[in-house]
């Protein structure tokens, strides 16, 4: 349960309280919901409410029984909505500057594994389908996505036990990923992404031709983006133990920035191209205090 | 390349310490986990091979700013006649510190880093091997230790007395002497010496009183000549020699001027060596030059030459004052003035010179009296060397000049004589020259002729005991002389006299080619037959050819005269032989007229045509008179006094030749005075022998006939050796020593004897004291010996001279005044050399007085007629005008002759007082390449800062949130 606690539950319900409004109107239907399904298939009438949406009004029953019903379909209530958490070495990465949690910063795989926390819990808790899957190089755990209320224990569960491991190859993953998924759905990823760009697009190219809605959550740490080292430093590679490179980083800081700054345009423009949702969430920020700003933003 | 503060190199090791910083850093680095491998490493790949140059220059710069820093604290400088050149050596250090910290950055690059390290242990060991080298070398040359002899030598040339910025060169370097004297280390001692024509030692010897040696300094006047480098480092290392320390040193200040250094004659160099032999080390010579003004306005007096050699109070001579232009701008002098006796005469016809020109004034003059006598030069124009205007010489008015005309007496009337001509046109007035001889005194007529010829027949010659007094002796047409009149007047041509040989009819060529003296033929030429060519035949005259006169004396008659016209019946032919090629002039068909050869300290001249009437209408011509006149003057030049000399330290001057000096040849020195009054001797001269018999007259005119003394003095020399007796008789008595031997008589009849064992060829000193109270007054001294039987002592058994050929211990002392009032000591001896003076004082230039000492009073009548002192010149040198600075070649030959070093400022001078080397200080260059170094350095990390700022901009907008 470390993933959700107390005060995250509690911010949670904060959260729920702030973001009632978007989570009521998960539940309730009241608001106009962002995770509008795709599916037309019609599943069940429930009475209708005041206040509920009347593009859903079932008319003929209207018409026939002159009694309000709201038509529901399978996937409006029920979204799959799957997590894909990178859990290769880079994302052990935590820097100073992250946001503190224990009094120790993030690194980048527990900041994502929150985020998935809260994610799963807010899905679940609105009768969405929430899955998890873990990977580095190779496919490490995969949850399909359930609505029951027990999938936020298993997902917590399995978040707990995940380790930074080794490297990173996200293109292959995802192209594994986006045929395994049975039916479409929303894919939220949440990576560092520092694999081939290109492959990566062609990867995310994969999703959406697969027609899942692909929601991109790139954990960058603030040091990573200004790259403030000083003096002489020895990298050492999170992945590759033995790579190790020795420098004195304002030699190479501005080439460094620069090559960071094309890498981030270049994620951005392909999503935007594809029409993935970018978010890019740096570390320094506390976590529920960014997703709570990106839902509301959203909404 | 060596430096003033070696110890403080040790500061190089802290080229160490950007290196060690670096190291430090690497190993104390941060290990940050990281993520974001690829992107470091893309970075990285990127920019290797401007990250590895970065490094290798902030590395290469920061070692070098210490290394320059510490090298300009050190004071690098080059020393003087440094052997390995600085720009190689120190950019070569500098680049073995950029190699140093270059190697540190190619860590990862293990060969090239293995190959930096070699090539800076190769440039720092250059440089550091040639630095320990040249210190090795320049310990050598200026070694430590104060105490040493230093020897300050003062440039006292003339040109050293123009002033440059308002002071003479001559005072600035006294000043800097001064200084270099007071600012001396302890131990060190002090020799001056101001070097000109003569070098001057006001300090002859080291000393380490400075007050003594800077009082010296301040009363120190110029010297005036030429430098004479040379000389005057001679003196420098004679009075080095005196001192007491193991180091020694010559510092000479002067203002570099050509003449001076002797650079054409480098023999004098050769001679320095020798001197500095006698040092213990060979000397460090230090040259200071000052600064050598240029462009000066200046006129010279270049020389002031007269027209005849032998000059007389009987008619002008023609005085020649050249004067040169040795400045660089043209100059009109106001006039020229000549001032001889009491006259002075003025000329203004000189305009304007140009920079090397000269020109020529002639002054016609006539002495009025006898004796040695000034004549000086003065140029009046405003230039700015005023010590070279006035010229002086020094001339010896002859009051007459004695020629021995000598014929073979046949004829009676005087144009019937072979020597009648010539005798008339020695002395051109028939009434002066028939006069009888002894009464030729003091007529007013004598006053007109310099030559007083003597005309005697060749019996009369050998009536002549001595030839002493004569200056010329002509032999005119004589047949032939007995061999002892032979061999008198060739030992008379060998003292300085001159022989003149006119050949007619009469000679006889058996005697003439065959006259010998001491080996060598006594006429130049061999005698041939004797032509007659008869007067009627025009078409085969015999005449001179006057185009073929070479010679001083028939100058005169090669352009102008009647020479050419006189037509010769009767010459002599001439045998020549290519050895003595002694012709000097020649008749028109090839025979010759006149040759000429010297012999000892004479010469002999001879003419193949009788100067008589058998010779034609020659004797007739205008040019006759002239031409006698000429080759008499000419023939007589030897026995003129040379009163000009250079400068010198001590010299011989000849006053007399020993053809005119009473005590050469035979005889005893006679000395005449009252017998109460020996101070004063009234009479001097040289008596053949002791065989008196005066009665009661005085031995001379102008002695008392009674109450005298004679002392004669002189040589005895025995041709003989064995036991001699000498029977001396005197009226009224006299004291007599020979050798260790003495004999006196007390009355006038008394008869004593000597009797002595002597030597043959030994000279026995001779004096004898005659005291004549009343009476007859005479003295007879004979002499019986082995194999000799008694007689007179021989005449020719004396010599007038006690000491040894060569002695000055009989010579007389007496004073001489210096220009500038100093006095000097010098000797006057009268002896077989002549008379001569001689001193060992420096002799600078001026003009010098001579006193005449009263006991040879009676010997320098020719010089001192009325005063009683007589003037000698030393003469300038009018190079020294030429104020032409040494050129690099000139340099370069004097820095091979000796071990010289130029110091360029007084400072350089002093360090080298003090032993330490000096040279161009090079501080500034490593301190210039620290600068440029620091600001290379701030520019690098600026320029890296900016780098990082254009990166600075990619992190700044990362959590704002993409909308999609």
């Amino acid at each position: 349960m470390r993933f959700l606690p107390p005060e995250t539950l509690a911010k949670l319900g904060r959260c729920e309280l702030s973001a009632r409004g978007v989570v009521e109107g998960f539940i309730s239907g009241r608001h106009k919901s962002p995770f509008k399904g795709f599916s037309v298939e019609f599943a069940e009438h429930r009475q209708y409410t005041p206040g509920d949406d009347l593009r859903n009004l079932d008319w003929r029953v209207l018409a026939r029984k002159d009694r309000y019903f709201i038509k529901q379909y399978i996937d409006e209530t029920n979204m799959r909505v799957t997590l894909l958490l990178d859990a290769s070495g880079s994302m052990a990465y935590a820097g100073d500057e992250a946001a503190p949690r224990d009094g120790r910063p993030l690194s980048k795989l527990a900041y994502a594994q929150y985020i998935a926390a809260m994610l799963g819990y807010l899905l679940v808790n609105q009768q969405d389908a929430a899955g998890l899957v873990t990977f580095d190089t190779a496919l490490r755990t995969y949850l399909p996505a359930r609505a029951r209320a027990s999938q936020v224990r298993s997902i917590l569960e399995t978040l707990d036990q995940t380790e930074p491991g080794g490297e990173t190859a996200l293109a292959k993953i995802f192209h594994d990923i986006a045929e395994r998924i049975p039916r479409r759905g929303m894919v939220v990823i949440l990576s560092d992404l520092y694999d081939d760009p290109a492959a990566l697009i062609q990867a995310l190219h994969h999703f959406r031709y697969r027609r899942h809605e692909v929601l991109l959550f790139h954990i960058v740490a603030e040091e990573e983006l200004t790259f403030p080292f000083e003096s002489y430093t020895k990298f050492q590679d999170l992945e590759c133990a033995d790579n190790r490179l020795p420098i004195d980083p304002r030699t190479i800081r501005a080439t460094y920035l620069t090559r960071m700054r094309a890498f981030l345009d270049e994620i951005e423009a392909a999503c935007g191209r594809l029409k993935i949702d970018y978010v890019r969430m740096n570390t320094r920020v506390p976590y529920d205090q960014a997703l709570a700003e990106y839902l509301s933003l959203r909404n | 390349m060596l430096f003033l503060h070696p110890y403080l190199l040790l500061g190089l090791t802290g080229i160490a310490i950007p290196v060690i910083i670096h190291l430090f850093n690497r190993r104390n680095a941060r290990e940050i986990k990281w993520g974001a491998m690829r992107f470091l490493m893309d970075s990285l790949m990127s920019r290797r091979r401007s990250l590895l140059l970065e490094e290798m220059l902030l590395l290469a710069a920061r070692c070098l700013i210490v290394g320059c820093a510490v090298l300009a604290m050190a004071r690098p400088f080059v020393p003087a006649g440094s052997s390995f050149p600085w720009w190689l050596v120190l950019p070569l250090g500098l680049l073995g510190i950029v190699f140093f910290g270059m190697s540190f950055a190619l860590g990862r690059y293990r060969r090239w880093q293995v190959l930096a390290w070699l090539a800076c242990l190769l440039c720092l060991g250059l440089s550091a091997a040639a630095i320990l080298l040249e210190k090795h070398l320049s310990l050598g040359r200026f070694t430590g230790g104060a105490a040493r002899d230093v020897a300050l030598v003062i440039d006292g040339s003339s040109s050293m007395t123009l002033e440059v910025n308002g002071e003479s060169n001559f005072n600035r370097a006294l000043k800097e002497a001064a200084r270099l004297v007071e600012e001396a280390p302890r131990g060190v001692a002090f020799s001056v010496i101001v070097a000109g024509a003569v070098p001057d030692p006001l300090v002859p010897a080291p000393v380490t009183d400075r007050k003594y040696v800077q009082a010296a300094l301040e009363q120190a006047i110029p010297v005036h000549g030429v430098l004479r480098a040379p000389d005057a480092l001679a003196a420098a290392a004679a009075s080095l020699a005196q001192g007491n320390q193991a180091t020694k040193q010559i510092i000479l200040i002067g203002d570099g001027q050509s003449v001076g250094w002797q650079t054409d004659d480098l023999e004098s160099w050769r001679f320095l060596d020798e001197a500095f032999a006698h040092l213990p080390a060979k000397p460090r010579i230090f040259v200071r030059v000052l600064v050598l003004p240029q462009g000066i306005r200046n006129l010279t007096l270049k020389d002031v030459a007269f027209s005849r050699p032998v000059v007389g109070t009987d008619r002008d001579v023609r005085i020649d004052v050249t004067l040169a232009n040795t400045g660089r701008e043209a100059v009109t002098p106001a006039r020229v003035v000549l001032r001889a006796g009491d006259s002075e005469k003025v000329d203004r016809s000189v305009g304007q010179m140009e920079p090397d020109s000269e020109r020529v004034v002639s002054f016609m003059h006539r002495f009025d009296t006898p004796g040695a006598q000034v004549v000086e030069a003065q140029v009046v124009a405003e230039d700015e060397l005023a010590s070279d205007d006035i010229m002086r010489r020094v001339i010896q008015v002859m009051r007459t000049l004695k020629v021995l005309v000598v014929d073979d007496g046949r004829a009676v009337r005087l144009f019937d004589r072979a020597g009648g001509y010539v005798a008339l046109g020695l002395m051109p007035s028939t009434k002066e020259l028939l006069r009888d001889e002894s009464k030729r005194g003091t007529a007013p007529e004598r006053a007109r002729f310099l030559m007083e010829p003597e005309l005697t027949a060749v019996s009369g010659l050998g009536l002549k005991r001595t030839l002493t007094g004569y200056a010329v002796a002509v032999l005119a047409d004589v047949p032939s002389l007995p061999a002892e009149q032979a061999a008198q007047l060739a030992d008379f041509v060998r003292r300085g006299g001159s022989l003149l040989l006119i050949h007619g009819a009469r000679a006889d060529p058996a005697f003439f080619n065959n006259w010998q003296s001491e080996g060598e033929p006594v006429a130049p030429l061999a005698l041939g037959a004797c032509v007659t060519v008869p007067a009627t035949n025009a078409q085969a005259a015999v005449r001179i050819a006057p185009d073929t006169f070479r010679h001083p004396a028939l100058a005169l008659f090669r352009e102008s005269g009647d020479l050419a016209d006189a037509v010769i019946e009767c010459y002599r032919q001439a045998l020549e032989s290519n050895e003595v090629a002694g012709v000097v002039g020649r008749l028109q068909n090839g025979n010759a007229f006149l040759a000429e050869r010297a012999l000892g300290r004479g010469r002999v001249a001879q003419l193949f045509v009788p100067l008589d009437r058998t010779a034609g209408n020659l004797v007739v011509r205008h040019s006759f008179l002239p031409l006698i006149q000429e080759l008499t003057a000419y023939l007589a030049q030897p026995v003129v006094a040379t009163l000009n000399i250079p400068p010198s330290r001590g010299a011989v001057v000849q006053l007399s030749s020993p053809a005119l000096t009473h005590l050469s040849g035979n005889g005893l020195y006679a000395e005449y005075f009252r017998k109460n009054d020996p101070k004063k001797i009234l009479l001097t001269r040289v008596d053949p022998t002791l065989d008196f018999s005066w009665g009661t007259h005085a031995p001379a005119e102008g002695l008392p006939a009674d109450h005298f003394s004679v002392r004669w003095s002189g040589s005895f020399v025995p041709r003989q050796s064995g036991t001699y007796t000498f029977t001396v008789r005197a009226d009224d008595r006299i004291n007599l020593k020979i050798g260790a031997y003495k004999v006196s008589t007390a009355s006038f009849d008394q008869q004593q004897e000597l009797r002595g064992t002597f030597t043959a060829g030994e000279r026995y000193p001779l004096t004898a004291l005659l005291t004549e109270d009343q009476g007859e007054a005479g003295v007879w001294v004979d002499m019986e010996g082995p194999g000799f039987p008694r007689a007179r002592l021989p005449g020719d058994w004396l010599i007038p001279v006690r000491g040894a050929v060569d002695s000055w211990a009989e010579a007389v002392d007496t004073q001489v005044r210096a220009p500038g009032g100093r006095t000097l000591y010098a000797k006057i001896r009268s002896g077989e050399e002549g008379l001569a003076l001689r001193t060992d004082s420096p002799l600078m230039q001026g003009l010098y007085e001579v006193a005449v000492p009263t006991a040879a009073a009676g010997w320098l009548g020719h010089l001192a007629s009325t005063n009683d002192t007589f003037p000698i010149c030393v003469t300038e040198n009018p190079a020294e005008s030429r104020l032409d600075a040494l050129t690099p070649d000139e340099q370069a030959i004097i820095l091979r002759q000796a071990d010289i070093t130029v110091a360029r400022s007084f400072d350089d001078l002093r360090s080298a007082l003090r032993g330490k080397t000096f040279g161009r200080e090079l501080w500034r260059i490593p301190a210039f390449v620290l600068f440029v170094l620091l600001l290379l350095e701030a520019f690098l990390t600026r320029w890296i800062c900016i780098q990082r700022k254009t990166g600075e901009e990619v992190g700044g907008a990362e959590h704002a949130p993409q909308k999609s």
